[in-house]
């Protein structure tokens, strides 16, 4: 029960291109897992398999639960997708009837429905955005809105397929730190599909992938400092690693230091 | 003569979204747009495309045509084929040879004429959307968050697209971006949106490396910037800012010497 992803045996193509021969992947309950790759390299078509949005040969177990026609209630109760998008989920006049809205589709009691509603907003902070209509936020409001919508789901596996692209970077750290304590709270496991670095470096576990197979996977530091491989595969390498080998090479620095402040302490002693 | 805005003031209802912007883009330059989320710079952006009229203030063209390319390039397909796709931009529908080479220029090949757009990769996908903007020889071409899933071989592959066509093809480049680090790369210009007005602009690096500007207006600095900013502050030493990190470093080794 430990792994609650299960890709086995995969076996998917576009038309005639082969995305996927026999792909096999397991995640571990819990972890925040990156799949990093080059455009190209089946990553955003393996987050729509995983949402049942393309047939296929092999099986896809998410938290033993198998996605065919007559449980797929059951899978999609397991498994949420963050939009990149928001405003391409949205259907409410206001946030509060967003949230209610998923907590209606599982049939709730309208009083349930009320405090747990209320229970979210306060849990994210946003209990003043309840009667605001969700097209009206920032852009990071929104994304925040779809972190509720997706708490009144209570997934226990949830995908971003470039999720945080349109958000400043200011908030993006905010929505990064909350979604990395939800997590941790409630044992949510994270896939996230992202060039987006400071995301990739938020998890504790990278899959790199290249035309449909793992090239590499492992903890972030590891993966991220086999600089001639990701350089190949044209994987960006966050900065302060790359700066940090860069430095190694010049013999100014002995190991890979993430913070800046640090760095520049460490440099020239 | 370019593209002259003067006194623009935006509104959606009583919601003031731009505040008397006055800009005349810098022809034959890679110009970039940035700024916080809210800012104003997608109602900016499709006032210059005339996507969108001003409530007041002047837009000048100058029979400038100019050429848009999505964020989402799903939205701006509408043909079932990359073929299709690009041979409505086209004037001169026969004119095969040029679909070929405005997909090489993107770096795709004829392979990709009869794909479905709309089911290629993400990056594929901005290839296309970008080839069917040049196909319309547009003289300025807006990019609208171009770097957002892109890997950085592609990345790479769109800055040298943008210089070819800013060089070669002497067109106008504008790049809507919150992507700061990609931007310090290689524009020229910067204009810094905030709060509804142009609060700064000028040449890259005066406005990217001026530290406390940057924090006023909610834009993270660049890291190149942030870090040779650190270490002036940390060492006392005047490093000069610049754009590649291999520079940087050279300096530095320099002073360690």
């Amino acid at each position: 029960m430990n792994e609650i992803v299960k890709i086995k045996n995969l076996l998917f193509a576009y038309q005639k291109n082969q995305v996927f021969d026999k792909f096999n992947l397991t995640i571990k309950r819990g972890s925040w897992t990156a799949i990093v790759g080059p455009n190209g390299a089946g990553k955003s078509t393996l987050l729509k398999l995983l949402m049942g949005e393309f047939s296929y040969d092999g099986t896809i177990l998410v938290d033993e639960q198998i996605l065919v026609p007559k449980t797929q209630q059951e899978y999609f109760k397991k498994i949420y997708l963050l939009p990149e998008n928001p405003d391409d989920k949205f259907i409410s006049e206001t946030v509060k009837e967003e949230i209610a809205f998923v907590l209606e589709n599982k049939r709730k009691p309208p009083k349930e429905i009320n405090e747990k509603v209320i229970a979210i907003a306060k849990e994210l902070k946003i209990e003043h955005l309840l009667d605001k209509s969700p097209y009206q936020l920032s852009g990071g409001e929104k994304q925040i809105v779809c972190i509720a919508a997706m708490l009144a789901h209570d997934p226990e596996v949830v995908l971003m397929d470039e999720t945080l692209n349109r958000i400043d970077f200011s908030q993006k750290e905010n929505i990064l730190i909350l979604l990395d304590n939800l997590r941790k709270k409630r044992n949510i496991t994270i896939i996230t599909v992202t060039h987006n670095l400071e995301e990739i470096v938020k998890s504790d576990h990278i899959v790199v992938l290249d035309y449909g197979k793992i090239v590499l996977r492992g903890e972030p530091y590891k993966v991220l400092s086999e600089e001639k491989i990701l350089n190949q595969l044209g994987v960006e390498i966050p900065f302060m690693i790359s700066l940090s080998l860069k430095l190694r090479y010049y013999n100014l620095l002995d190991e890979i230091e993430l913070d800046m402040d640090k760095m520049v302490r460490k440099i020239w002693v | 003569m370019g593209v002259k805005l003067t006194n623009i003031n935006a509104a959606y209802g009583n919601n003031v979204v731009l505040e008397n912007i006055n800009l005349e883009l810098q022809m034959g330059k890679i110009n970039a747009l940035i700024g916080p989320c809210g800012s104003g710079k997608t109602t900016l952006v499709e006032i210059i495309t005339m996507f969108q009229k001003p409530t007041s203030g002047k837009v000048e063209l100058n029979d400038k045509r100019i050429g848009f390319v999505f964020e989402f390039p799903d939205q701006q397909f509408f043909k079932q084929s990359v073929f299709a796709e690009l041979q409505y931009g086209l004037k001169d529908k026969k004119n095969v040879k040029r679909i070929s080479d405005v997909l090489k220029m993107v770096g795709l090949d004829d392979s990709f004429l009869e794909k479905n757009p709309h089911h290629l990769s993400n990056g594929e996908k901005r290839k296309v959307a970008i080839a069917a903007i040049l196909i319309t020889n547009p003289d300025i071409i807006i990019f609208d968050e171009p770097t957002v899933g892109l890997d950085r071989n592609s990345k790479n592959n769109l800055i040298r697209l943008m210089k070819i066509l800013q060089q070669k093809n002497k067109k106008t480049i504008v790049v809507v971006s919150q992507d700061i680090d990609f931007v310090y790369d290689f524009v020229d210009y910067v204009y810094l949106l905030y709060d509804k007005k142009l609060v700064a602009e000028g040449p890259k690096l005066k406005i990217l490396s001026n530290y406390q500007k940057l924090k006023k207006y909610q834009i993270i600095p660049p890291k190149l910037v942030a870090l040779t900013n650190k270490i002036n502050n940390e060492k006392n030493l005047k490093l000069k800012y610049r754009d590649n990190i291999n520079d940087l470093l050279k300096d530095m080794y320099r002073y360690v010497k």
